[in-house]
């Protein structure tokens, strides 16, 4: 993976002793409260309901072991044992004091990790696929153009103030696994013709108050390009952006303003204009950055191992982590492992210092030092060889991680909500709780179904691309929940129909049942899935049948 | 509508409240009550004084009932601001 040059060092230890500096005058009574906030969210400084929150970036979500270990440490020693995975591949500390904040920078430096830019009016953590590099059907791997995306950016001076946060995605196989057409740029990887690979560029995609899909701007972008392009679309959203209100600033209002047709002229015109010929990105360069992305040197094995074939033909629990955690691996005798982070009935994306050690340990055993985040909330051991999963199975299963549910309804999506978040309306981990509890004993009967939940309108949950999305509002002091059905967050990517007025908190586990009994009574069979029944039959049965009951 | 002055401890972030002798106490039931909106202004006033003296930032007015001799926040927010996240977390969560 990626390792700091001396110039990341530096630049990263720069800006930790600045931020020390920051906060000690802050504390001192220096620097005002006003003067100090753009500071401290510039350093992924939150304040939260009930305290600081620090949000760290895992760039597109690839961690290695030691610096699994160190957010371990951090969690014990800054926090409250536990950190919290986010839909944006980060991660969060709900409660470090501010006054530890530089420290636990400083500690973060030491294993090449920051928390520049999740946070304020800039290129935010670019997100990727969580499979990259180990995905059997991957035609590149995202992330060496993350990186290189991620070195562009980070600083930008053009680019640090735009009129609203701008988030990135890239992904690398035919399957989008990164929700790149909800993101402000999306680029996906394909071969053209030719046989070249480049990218397809989407954008103005987006949820929060307004969800829109991204429009296809490009069909084949040189890989070359990609900076020069990106900066063109960049650049003309900061110059014509809305910087006048807060809820139309984001590029999707501007692509949807002006028409998709209308912002793939003036891009490609900036793009033309080329006024930065230094940003073409040389081959030599691109391949420099590629070499820190390789696949580990994975021993030829046989597809069919022995020990992994008797444990899942004796183990039912086993064979049923195989069949919803692992998947295929693009060299032979691998597998990928999703380990989820939605136990029953626990917090979506939480995991506890000891759980973070054990999986860094699992990693550095098992799956050549690597870990990712996934934007699904949970983590992947991407390169494991088959004969290695019952151990990983089992060390998992001691530490309450071996949760065999990837893509089925109890693993639910779910931001902070009300529990956490200073902008919330609703909670919406108890609802995440109790659908999983509700669910557990036919979630494998049920088959694929993503459930999404977020606690206000700027829909960190991503509930309009949820099967099933659930959004948490206040009417009159009181919690309600609003259902949408129909949205996926993949290549065929939809926006969620509302389906009615909403529910309450005592209503809302028995409406999610209703849709998901509707559902099993109107499919044609076990392999039509949730989503794919909903666009057979559309919204009225699903209607019917919860507002009938009322 | 009886009132308390909250808001977050600058140091660490930590939920306070105004008390009676005018430092900042973390529990609600140990926060000074105002009879109403208007008499709450003067505990404003005593937490703008603290914003300026760093002690403390962002204060705000907390609508509060007492019954029984229980005192509890009006809006669920305050109340989960008063009590905590209402989901056991942590090593709690995965006992
Ligand atoms: S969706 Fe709303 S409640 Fe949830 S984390 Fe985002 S801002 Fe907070």
């Amino acid at each position: 993976m990626y390792r700091y040059d001396e110039f990341d060092a530096a630049f990263v230890a720069e800006r930790v002793a600045q931020f020390k500096d920051q906060v000690a005058r802050r504390l001192a009574g220096e620097l005002t409260d006003e003067q100090f906030r753009p500071l401290r969210l510039q350093n992924g400084v939150y304040l939260q309901l009930h305290a600081y929150m620090l949000r760290i970036a895992v760039p597109y979500g690839t961690l290695a072991s030691r610096q699994m270990r160190m957010l371990a440490h951090i969690a014990r020693r800054y926090d409250r044992g536990y950190g919290h995975f986010t839909t944006r591949q980060n991660i969060q500390f709900n409660w470090p004091a501010l006054a530890d904040c530089p420290a636990i920078l400083s500690e973060l430096a030491s294993v090449e990790m920051h928390a520049i830019q999740t946070s304020g009016n800039n290129i935010r953590n670019v997100t990727a696929d969580q499979f990259a590099g180990a995905a059997a059907d991957e035609i590149e791997d995202p992330r060496p153009y993350c990186e290189i995306l991620r070195q562009w950016s980070s600083l930008h001076p053009e680019f640090s103030f735009l009129p609203r946060k701008f988030k990135i995605a890239v992904t690398g196989a035919a399957r989008d696994r990164a929700a790149i057409q909800v993101h402000d740029i999306g680029y996906h990887i394909v071969r053209n013709a030719a046989g070249e690979i480049g990218f397809t560029c989407y954008v103005g995609g987006g949820l929060g108050r307004t969800p829109l899909i991204g429009h296809k701007i490009r069909d084949f972008l040189p890989k070359a390009d990609l900076l020069a392009y990106t900066a063109a679309v960049v650049r003309i959203y900061n110059l014509e952006g809305r910087r006048d209100n807060k809820f139309k600033a984001r590029i999707k209002i501007l692509v949807h303003d002006k028409g998709a047709g209308a912002i793939r002229a003036e891009v490609e015109e900036e793009f033309a204009r080329n006024p930065e010929p230094a940003i073409r990105l040389p081959q030599k360069e691109i391949d420099r950055i590629r070499a820190y992305f390789a696949l580990p040197a994975l021993p030829p094995r046989s597809s069919h191992s022995a020990g992994f074939a008797a444990r899942r033909a004796k183990d039912p629990a086993f064979a049923r982590f195989v069949e919803r955690n692992v998947v295929a691996h693009k060299v032979e005798g691998y597998g990928i492992v999703t380990v989820s982070l939605k136990p029953i009935g626990g917090i979506p994306g939480d995991i506890t210092a000891e759980q973070m050690d054990a999986v860094a340990d699992l990693a550095e055993r098992y799956s050549h030092d690597e870990v990712r985040v996934a934007h699904e909330q949970n983590l992947v051991l991407p390169h494991v060889a088959l004969d290695d999963l019952p151990a990983v199975f089992d060390r998992l299963s001691e530490t309450g991680l071996a949760t065999a549910n990837v893509g089925l309804v109890t693993d639910i999506i779910a931001c902070p909500g009300l529990d956490y978040c200073g902008l919330a309306t609703a909670r919406s981990i108890p609802v995440a709780q109790r659908i999983s509890e509700r669910f557990e004993a036919r979630s494998r009967e049920i088959g694929e179904l993503k459930i999404n939940i977020s606690g206000c309108i700027n829909a960190c949950g991503h509930h309009h691309v949820g099967h099933i999305g659930i959004l948490g509002l206040e009417k009159k002091g009181v919690e309600s929940y609003q259902i949408t059905l129909g949205g996926s967050a993949d290549e065929n990517c939809a926006i969620g129909e509302v389906v009615g007025p909403g529910f309450s908190s005592e209503e809302i586990v028995d409406a999610v049942e209703t849709l998901v009994d509707t559902y099993l009574k109107v499919r044609n069979g076990k392999d039509e899935d949730f989503l794919a029944a909903y666009r057979r039959v559309g919204m009225a049965p699903f209607k019917e049948a919860l507002y009938e009951r009322a | 509508m009886l009132q308390v002055v909250s808001a977050n401890r600058l140091v660490d972030g930590t939920v306070v409240y105004l008390g009676p002798q005018d430092h900042w106490v973390e529990r609600l039931e140990a926060a000074a009550v105002f009879a109403n909106e208007a008499e709450c202004e003067t505990g404003l006033e005593k937490a703008r004084a603290a914003v300026a003296a760093n002690l403390i930032v962002d204060p705000f007015a907390v609508a509060v009932v007492e019954e029984a001799g229980v005192r509890r926040a009006v809006s669920m927010r305050d109340a989960i601001r008063a009590l905590g996240p209402s989901i056991a977390y942590g090593t709690a969560e995965r006992r």
